[in-house]
């Protein structure tokens, strides 16, 4: 199977912690060899050092890869830190956009009054949240907002929480990337509905050949695969809206 | 035909349903694995005698499926009951011992561990040991003071697998074997230039994990023909002892 992939967790820069860089060049091998025709790109600069350039950086790169992965689009990663520098963002930001989040790096804690208040702000706004870190810690501090969220690091591990907390959040969504367990992605589907799936790969610094391989070797129908790896994201970021009727 | 070397049997207290051992026959259909090597997650979560005594029933019953194996857990706090199972569990079907240090709460330093592997030794069995993080380096330590023991560093140390140079350096009687559910890139392949394919132990902790999750980073890896060879199956076939497909 190699249908059309559209990759929710794409980072260029370089991860401090590791001294992992992960270059515009080598993502778009990965597109290449994974299918990978769209997807969301952050800035590991931004997480890390400085919103402002590492957004300029994300925009530039997904400018220059567009020839090679032609749906990507940037994310405007935010400093969960700085409420005041990420409300002037939030606001040069057009309604409808995808903003990333990683508070677990950026020593932010769900309860900090700034996290709430960028979240407040990130709803009104109808944002796309792509958020990182322990969902069983974060995903209680965006309840309740009516927010579109994709949480990014979603483990296997704590899938009970994952179908408790989205059962009454609609708008919650999960990247595939550490959905593991033999059975993790059809849980997830017949919990909650296979629309909640959506593919993600973090590839240059997860192994992006394992979250590849663990979506087309599932035992998901051709359909539900086709949705998760491409359909559920497309449908996060307003395209194919005419599919949203059928 | 591949032999996965680290996998377990029995269920977990997550949301899954893994428990039945038809799921371990099913996975190594699907992924054309041909050895499997479990311990009992009973064993290494709650009761190691309890949960060897399970294991043994699921691999003597009726039809059971000839392609497992099993590990026995040993739990270094007791080590009595441990020698009663290793004199009981013995080839062909059981050939290896499986050590969690963080369930059984032994650090891979310390003196129980010691005399664990020791005893693992004596029954000319190697080891195969959850390592997380810098405790790789421990292990390898181990192996360098325990004469004639084989230690297989399970999830080769995880987040610490940059440091797998420096472990075989300290003994050459550590293995390494990656499963991990949150794989980071381009580790096999790194591993691989750095020190050889004989140290490699192919391993997917099924059914715990899914085996597409190690198996795509083999695939990232892009192993030549005589790596796989050595990493999917000769080495491990050496290791344990077990019989040639």
């Amino acid at each position: 199977m190699t249908e059309e992939c559209w990759d929710v967790d794409l980072l260029v820069g370089r991860e401090p912690s590791t001294a992992v860089r992960v270059t515009p060049e080598e993502l778009a091998e990965w597109a290449s060899g994974a299918g990978v025709r769209g997807g969301i790109l952050g800035s590991l600069r931004a997480v890390h050092f400085d919103a402002a350039s590492g957004n300029d950086e994300a925009r530039r790169v997904a400018e220059e890869l567009q020839r090679r992965i032609p749906g990507i689009v940037p994310a405007v990663t935010l400093e969960t830190r700085d409420w005041l520098g990420t409300r002037a963002i939030l606001r040069q930001t057009p309604p409808g956009s995808v903003v990333r989040l990683a508070p677990e790096h950026q020593d932010c804690q769900p309860t900090h009054p700034g996290f709430r208040a960028i979240i407040t702000e990130c709803v009104e706004r109808e944002m796309v949240i792509l958020c990182e870190g322990d969902l069983r810690r974060w995903g209680p501090a965006l309840a309740g907002r009516g927010a579109a969220v994709v949480f990014l690091d979603a483990h296997f591990y704590h899938l009970g929480d994952l179908v408790a907390l989205f059962s009454e959040e609609p708008g919650f969504h999960t990247s595939t990337r550490l959905l593991n367990g033999p059975d993790s992605l059809e849980i997830v589907r017949d919990e909650l509905g296979v629309e909640r799936l959506v593919f993600g790969s973090r590839a240059g610094l997860h192994e992006g050949a394992s979250a590849l391989a663990r979506l087309r070797t599932s035992t998901l129908c051709p359909a539900d695969r086709a949705a998760v790896a491409a359909g559920n994201l497309r449908r996060l970021l307003g395209l194919d809206q005419e599919a949203d009727l059928s | 035909m591949i032999v996965d070397a680290h996998a377990h049997w029995g269920p977990w207290f997550f949301s899954m349903e893994t428990g039945s051992v038809a799921l371990n026959s099913k996975l190594m259909d699907r992924f054309d694995i041909g050895w499997q090597l479990v311990s009992a997650i009973e064993a290494i979560t709650y009761d190691a005698p309890a949960g060897n005594r399970s294991l043994d029933q699921v691999l003597s019953a009726d039809g059971a499926d000839p392609r497992l194996f099993g590990l026995v857990t040993v739990d270094p706090r007791e080590l009595g009951a441990a020698r009663e199972d290793l004199q009981r569990l013995s080839r062909p079907q059981w050939v290896g011992v499986k050590i969690h240090t963080h369930y059984s709460a032994t650090p891979i330093s310390s003196a129980p561990m010691q005399a664990a592997v020791e005893l693992a030794t004596e029954f000319g069995l190697p080891v195969l040991v959850h390592t997380w993080g810098e405790d790789l380096l421990d292990l390898a330590a181990l192996a360098a003071r325990v004469p004639g023991s084989r230690l297989i560093a399970g999830h080769m140390g995880a987040g610490a697998w940059r440091r797998i140079p420096e472990a075989r350096e300290i003994s050459d009687r550590i293995w390494f074997e990656p499963c991990w559910s949150q794989p980071e890139a381009s580790r096999l392949r790194w591993v691989l230039d750095q020190i050889g394919h004989d140290r490699l132990v192919f391993g997917t902790d099924a059914t715990l994990i899914d085996p597409s999750v190690t198996l795509g980073a083999v695939q990232a890896a892009g192993l030549t023909p005589g790596e796989w060879d050595a990493v999917m199956r000769v080495n491990a076939i050496s290791l344990f002892d077990l019989p040639t497909p």
